[in-house]
């Protein structure tokens, strides 16, 4: 059975971190079913932790300083076999405010390939619009399948170490550099696939730069849109969750 | 060891770190002798970047058994609490 391992960098945001990791728990146990053994470890340094140990991945305490060093440690404890006797497989970088639809890993790439996915929804920070984009780069957006061979070629931390932002930029770069042969391959199943949840304060990319800045088309309530590919379960706390917010504002 | 631990000195930003702080970071070597020269960097040691002792857990059941029970990954059990 082949293992994969989704690398998740938390930051704050508790609430709405605790919602994504329990329904990446759903995603990995639906991954398992299909014979994928899938799991996650989670590195930061606050409450989220506790949230990643209930819910049965692994953890990795580091500080906030860099987030490309917090992806890098995920990497190398899930794939370097000399801090893992048993390394995965695969390795996929993930936000902790994604959802993933398992149904895109089911078909894992060789060893000399990542797989990306250029197609992505976005929730407004409000929680009440959705909009789906076609992200027109090479390596899609930064949710990727990376064969453990590949991360090989950097010693399993691919990143700059001193990055705040474009870290899967700087991580398919360098990956790159090290590995000429290393082919990319898109996958799109559905425009739904992959769902970052806005929330509201400081945000890397808002959600109407991304509207502005990137072809596709927009969606209403996306509580509406998404409940075919996501468990009920996961929406009614997200919309529960965006109600709250709201209020509190 | 390709990686060094570096110092911001100058009075400008370098590599977008503020002057007076630390990062470790992969610079080529021409690249970093003139940052050196410029006084924008001072190199502190080489390091290779790593995961910390004693920081991480592995997940659950990870090192156990190559398979995971079901009674130990149900999301259903988890998410009941």
């Amino acid at each position: 059975m082949p293992s994969l391992w989704f690398v998740v960098p938390v930051h704050g945001r508790l609430p709405l971190a605790a919602i994504c990791l329990r329904q990446l728990r759903r995603t990995c146990d639906a991954l398992t079913d299909e014979g994928i053994e899938a799991t996650a470890v989670v590195i930061g340094n606050d409450e989220n932790l506790d949230t990643a140990r209930e819910l049965g991945f692994g953890t990795i305490e580091r500080d906030n300083s860099f987030v490309s060093r917090r992806f890098n440690d995920g990497i190398q404890l899930a794939c370097d076999r000399r801090y893992n006797p048993r390394p995965a497989d695969y390795v996929v970088p993930c936000g902790s405010d994604d959802w993933v639809d398992h149904r895109i890993f089911l078909d894992l790439p060789g060893a000399n390939t990542v797989l990306g996915f250029q197609r992505i929804s976005f929730v407004r920070e409000d929680g009440r619009e959705m909009t789906t984009r076609f992200l027109d780069y090479e390596g899609g957006c930064g949710i990727r399948v990376y064969p453990r061979q590949v991360m090989a070629h950097r010693n399993f931390r691919p990143a700059d170490e001193d990055r705040q932002r474009a870290c899967d930029t700087s991580t398919l770069l360098n990956l790159r550099k090290a590995h000429p042969r290393l082919r990319v391959e898109h996958r799109d199943i559905d425009p739904r696939q992959i769902v970052d949840w806005k929330s509201p304060g400081i945000q890397l990319n808002p959600y109407g730069t991304i509207e502005a800045r990137h072809r596709g088309e927009d969606f209403g309530d996306p509580f509406e849109a998404l409940a075919d590919v996501f468990p009920t379960d996961a929406l009614d706390e997200m919309a529960f969750h965006y109600t709250r917010e709201l209020v509190a504002a | 060891m390709t990686h060094g631990h570096y110092r911001v000195t100058g009075s400008r930003r370098y590599r977008g770190h503020e002057p007076g702080t630390e990062f470790i970071a992969e610079i080529a070597p021409n690249a970093e002798h003139r940052a050196v020269q410029r006084g924008d960097i001072v190199l502190l040691e080489r390091v290779e970047p790593a995961l910390l002792l004693g920081s991480f857990e592995f997940p659950q059941g990870w090192l156990a058994s190559p398979h995971i029970p079901d009674q130990q990954r149900g999301a259903e059990r988890l998410l009941s609490r």
